[in-house]
């Protein structure tokens, strides 16, 4: 019941007690909940990236080349002469009526018994560009394989300072200028960010609910990760707008409850099975997660933030990008599409095919942002009114200095 | 009832001298000639001023322009171009109306849109509804047909029939074009173009019955009197029924008027008259003008969920809540500053901070839901309301002072000084000052300067009240970090918070007296004068008679005299002022 509420607590009770009969019987159909749960707080993800945590030096070799550079030495290695790539590098990236047949050329890059095939469909018949990898210590993540210090190719989580985190997406994608974050570059890796924020309005909203007995103290908690019907509203900032309304969409693909603890004001989850999540087709068309880890800190002015993460097949991190072909990795992506999913495929270290023995899955940490929202049932047209308005987690703005 | 001495350039040439100030759209439409001659007719003191009575000449406001083309010719036809900002005077922007004239500039877009809405009514897709006649041909003129058409929409653009000589204008206009384009719907169009660039379009006429005598009462004529019920009670002109009553006399009898009265009261559209109402008294922006004029604009770095849709939104939902509160439930108006009951939007409830779930697909708008605070909840009554808290606030600060003034003007009818020009507000404005970290420490210390304190002590102790609100109308408890006091007082009473505010606003006398002076002003096109009190002072009687119902409030304006009688002072009247203000 308290679902309804973006924030719970019991002096709402006798508002609750007015809630619809529509309303309530929609309750049935919840997961279970923490019998001692009596405080809520809904959130709605404002933010989705590669969680990356980038230092100088993490890379052996530099970060990647440009990418008129990478695909010079790709072309060069199909046996094109050093000049001939160039030129046609140049005549592609000048545009015009000239450049269609460069880009068919680049395009076509893949050689399937030594006939041009499309290397973004087809990347397996590109000869691997062999992407940097990082090298570096840090990385965010959890230690997704309970190995510890011993686990092989793991890093040091920067914030928790645990040892073993398994993080491999982060050693594919960390040498790549679009993906690369904080402490190295000055903002959050940017393709990710970029193109979710560009999509945000436009997809089913990822929905979080932390419920527990006091939220402010710590304390067992459940955590629910859901789909919502409804898309974000935008504030005029461009932002996702903070304590919009969200139903659930009743679609069981998208529910997903976890056992979890807060700590300090930080949330992580106490069991770790599979996480499922439909998400949008163009970036993220899906979340699907084994062994899956969470650390979301409930932050004093509301929001939320923190990294998810798990071992997911690497595949689906790689399609929405494939896809995304030539503008992909020559705009948004600035990534070379068949070496990543060299990388994927080469550093993938989860759930070995047992015909072939290459994994199917990679660890992953993902950063996430969160914003609070009111999160109602998947039949939330009738308004469950009169409902108290409780402010508890509201923040406290303060009008700024100097203000006319 | 029909006269037909008023012709078209004595009728341009009076209007200077009854109403307008510079330029006007009726010289300016006139040959400089002409122009001349009719201000040397009118100049001087021969022209009487209304000393008692409804102002005689007011121009349409942008919404009774849409409204009126959309009753008349249907919510399909598109209205582009742009009206002038309006004018308000004495608080009202119906009283500025009636001292509007139409700039060369404005006439050019009134004439944009003319041709834009006659091409739309006699398209092809539109024609066969409109025009109630089929030519001999569509490609020659064919004045009888021309003619059925230009009466029936020239009397409901006019609010009155089309003189003779009116009639044959345009006629000859339809004719002319027809036979120049061959095109018998395009004379048609030429016409309707020009009837709705017409000053006696553009402009509400209340004419009179009668000769004009200074000292004299008149009244004013039967579409006269059809027009101010309408524009008063519809926010539009009358429909055909008001206008057949008004032909057949009906409007003259106090009995057959107050028939009509009550047929518009009982009418739906008489939700969009008690909405054009509170939009003038309650200085709503967003409806005819961007919201980037007023203070319904944020800094949005300090408050980026105050969005244009939630301005837009926050008039809409007060707008609503009234209403619903006053018309559908014919409640009692002091309920207005107390109600838990309103309407949200999901863009609105987010910023109020309460849960409505859309209940539209994605992209589209979501209807308005009804929504009641909870008991004990800080918001009640529109005062709590974003469109009154943060349209009386800065853009980057909430104000106690702005809100109380509101408060005192708009809702009590009291009038505060301006500040004087050299006051400092430095001290107020500062909120980053560690000595005074709450707007009420800032204004204290503000009213140590004896020069600022007796005009605030009249507004803020009511605007601190408010403080829980922030500027974008968002709640809040802490300023600075310090907890916010909002105990206030009015006229003695002491109270706390918004709640409490609005319990008090209620039980004071003022606000009731003032709704029904801000009306009768509304009705009247201008302020009351001492002149009219003794008027004012019953209708306020019959108003708490009446339990405060604003239908039975509308219906002692709309049926009493005093809306239709005109006494005259000055000199006695040239003869063109006296044909112009007769009835035609």
């Amino acid at each position: 019941m308290e679902r309804l509420l973006r924030s719970f607590r019991p002096n709402s009770l006798p508002a609750l007690a007015m809630l619809s009969a529509g309303a309530i019987a929609m309750l049935a159909i919840l997961p279970t909940r923490n019998a001692a749960a009596s405080e809520t707080r809904g959130y709605v993800v404002s933010l989705f990236t590669n969680a990356a945590y980038s230092t100088k030096d993490d890379c052996r070799d530099g970060v990647d080349p440009y990418h008129v550079q990478q695909l010079t030495e790709e072309l060069v290695a199909l046996g094109m002469s050093r000049a001939k790539a160039e030129k046609t590098l140049e005549v592609y990236e000048n545009g015009g009526p000239e450049a269609a047949a460069a880009r068919d050329m680049i395009t076509n890059r893949g050689r399937v018994n030594g006939k041009p095939v499309n290397a973004y469909v087809n990347p397996a018949a590109v000869i691997d560009p062999k992407l940097h990898w990082v090298i570096g210590h840090y990385a965010y993540g959890f230690n997704l394989d309970g190995r510890g210090a011993d686990s092989p190719n793991s890093f040091e989580d920067p914030v928790t300072h645990e040892k073993g985190v398994n993080n491999q997406l982060f050693r594919v994608f960390g040498c790549a200028n679009d993906f690369r974050g904080p402490p190295a570059t000055l903002s959050t890796p940017s393709f990710y960010t970029v193109e979710w924020s560009t999509l945000r309005p436009s997809f089913p909203a990822w929905l979080i609910t932390i419920s527990g007995a006091d939220l402010s103290k710590d304390g067992p908690v459940t955590i629910d990760i859901t789909r919502s019907l409804d898309h974000v509203l935008l504030n005029a900032q461009g932002n996702t707008e903070s304590n919009a309304t969200f139903r659930i969409d009743p679609d069981p693909r998208s529910h997903n409850v976890f056992a979890g603890q807060i700590k300090d004001g930080i949330v992580t989850l106490t069991d770790h099975h599979d996480l499922h999540l439909l998400g949008d087709p163009v970036l993220v068309s899906r979340l699907d997660l084994s062994h899956t880890h969470l650390r979301l800190t409930l932050k004093s002015d509301g929001d939320a933030d923190g990294i998810i993460g798990g071992y997911q097949p690497w595949m689906e991190i790689f399609a929405p990008i494939g896809h995304g072909a030539i503008n992909f990795e020559q705009g948004q992506a600035g990534v070379d599409i068949p070496g990543l999913y060299w990388a994927l495929r080469n550093l993938a270290d989860a759930d070995p095919d047992p015909r072939t023995g290459q994994n199917q899955s990679i660890s992953t940490a993902w950063a996430i942002e969160a914003v609070p929202a009111f999160i109602v049932t998947a039949q939330g047209t009738a308004l469950p009114a009169p409902v108290q308005m409780t402010l508890a987690n509201k923040p406290q703005r303060s009008s700024a200095p100097g203000s006319p | 009832m029909m006269h037909e001495q008023v012709s078209a350039p004595h009728r341009s040439a009076v209007v200077p001298a009854i109403c307008l100030a510079s330029a006007c759209l009726a010289l300016a439409a006139m040959p400089s000639s002409s122009a001349q001659a009719a201000s040397e007719q009118v100049s001087g003191s021969s022209a009487p001023s209304v000393a008692v009575g409804p102002a005689m000449l007011v121009r349409l406001s942008p919404n009774q322009y849409r409204q009126v083309v959309t009753d008349i010719f249907g919510s399909d036809i598109a209205i582009g171009g742009r009206f002038a900002p309006e004018i308000r005077q004495d608080g009202l922007l119906a009283i500025g109306a009636g001292s509007e004239s139409i700039t060369a500039d404005e006439l050019d877009q009134y004439h944009a849109m003319a041709q834009s809405i006659a091409a739309q009514v006699l398209d092809d897709s539109h024609r066969a509804e409109m025009v109630p006649c089929t030519p001999i041909s569509v490609t020659t003129p064919d004045d009888h047909c021309a003619s059925q058409f230009i009466a029936a929409v020239g009397e409901l653009l006019y609010r009155r029939p089309l003189t003779a000589e009116e009639l044959r204008t345009q006629i000859g206009i339809a004719h002319d074009t027809a036979r120049q384009t061959r095109d018998f719907y395009a004379g048609l169009q030429d016409s309707l173009g020009e009837m709705l660039v017409s000053p006696e379009f553009l402009f509400e006429w209340y004419n009179v019955k009668g000769p004009i005598k200074a000292g004299a009462p008149s009244t004013l004529d039967a579409y006269a009197r059809a027009s101010k019920l309408s524009f008063l009670l519809w926010d539009s002109a009358p429909d055909q029924q008001l206008l057949d009553a008004a032909r057949r006399g009906k409007l003259d009898s106090h009995k057959g008027l107050a028939r009509e009265v009550d047929r518009m009261l009982a009418s739906p559209r008489l939700q969009a008259g008690v909405r054009a109402f509170f939009e003038d008294m309650l200085e709503f922006q967003c409806a005819d003008f961007p919201c980037e004029d007023s203070n319904f604009v944020k800094d949005t770095t300090i408050y980026p969920d105050f969005t244009p849709q939630v301005a837009a939104d926050a008039e809409e939902q007060t707008l609503r809540t009234l209403v619903d509160l006053l018309i559908t439930h014919d409640g009692d108006y002091r309920d207005i500053f107390t109600t838990r009951k309103t309407f949200l939007t999901p863009a609105l409830a987010a910023l109020y901070g309460v849960p409505v779930p859309r209940t539209a697909p994605n992209g589209e708008p979501t209807p308005w839901q009804a929504y009641a605070y909870a008991p004990g909840d800080p918001r009640a009554g529109i005062l709590s309301e974003i469109s009154f808290v943060a349209f009386h606030s800065h853009p980057g600060l909430a104000s106690a002072t702005l809100r109380g003034r509101a408060l005192r003007q708009d809702i009590l009818c009291e009038k505060v000084p301006d500040p004087p020009p050299n006051v400092s507000f430095k001290l107020v404005m500062d909120t980053s000052n560690p000595e005074y970290k709450t707007a009420r420490e800032r204004l204290s210390a503000h009213r140590s300067n004896p020069v600022c304190a007796g005009c605030h002590k009249l507004m803020d102790p009511m605007g601190l009240a408010m403080e829980n609100f922030d500027s974008d109308g968002s709640f809040r408890t802490r300023e600075n970090g310090v907890p916010i006091d909002t105990s206030g007082e009015l006229d003695g009473v002491k109270f706390t918070g918004m709640v409490g505010l609005g319990k008090t606003v209620a039980n004071n006398p003022a606000a009731p007296a003032c709704l029904v002076r801000r009306l009768a002003a509304y009705a009247l096109g201008r302020e009351p004068t001492k002149d009219d009190a003794a008027w004012v002072s019953g209708l306020k009687q019959e108003f708490m008679a009446d339990h405060y119902r604003l239908p039975a409030l509308l219906r002692q304006i709309a049926t009493s005299d005093m809306l239709y009688r005109v006494e005259w002072s000055g000199a006695k009247p040239s003869p063109a002022v006296s044909s112009a203000l007769a009835s035609r």
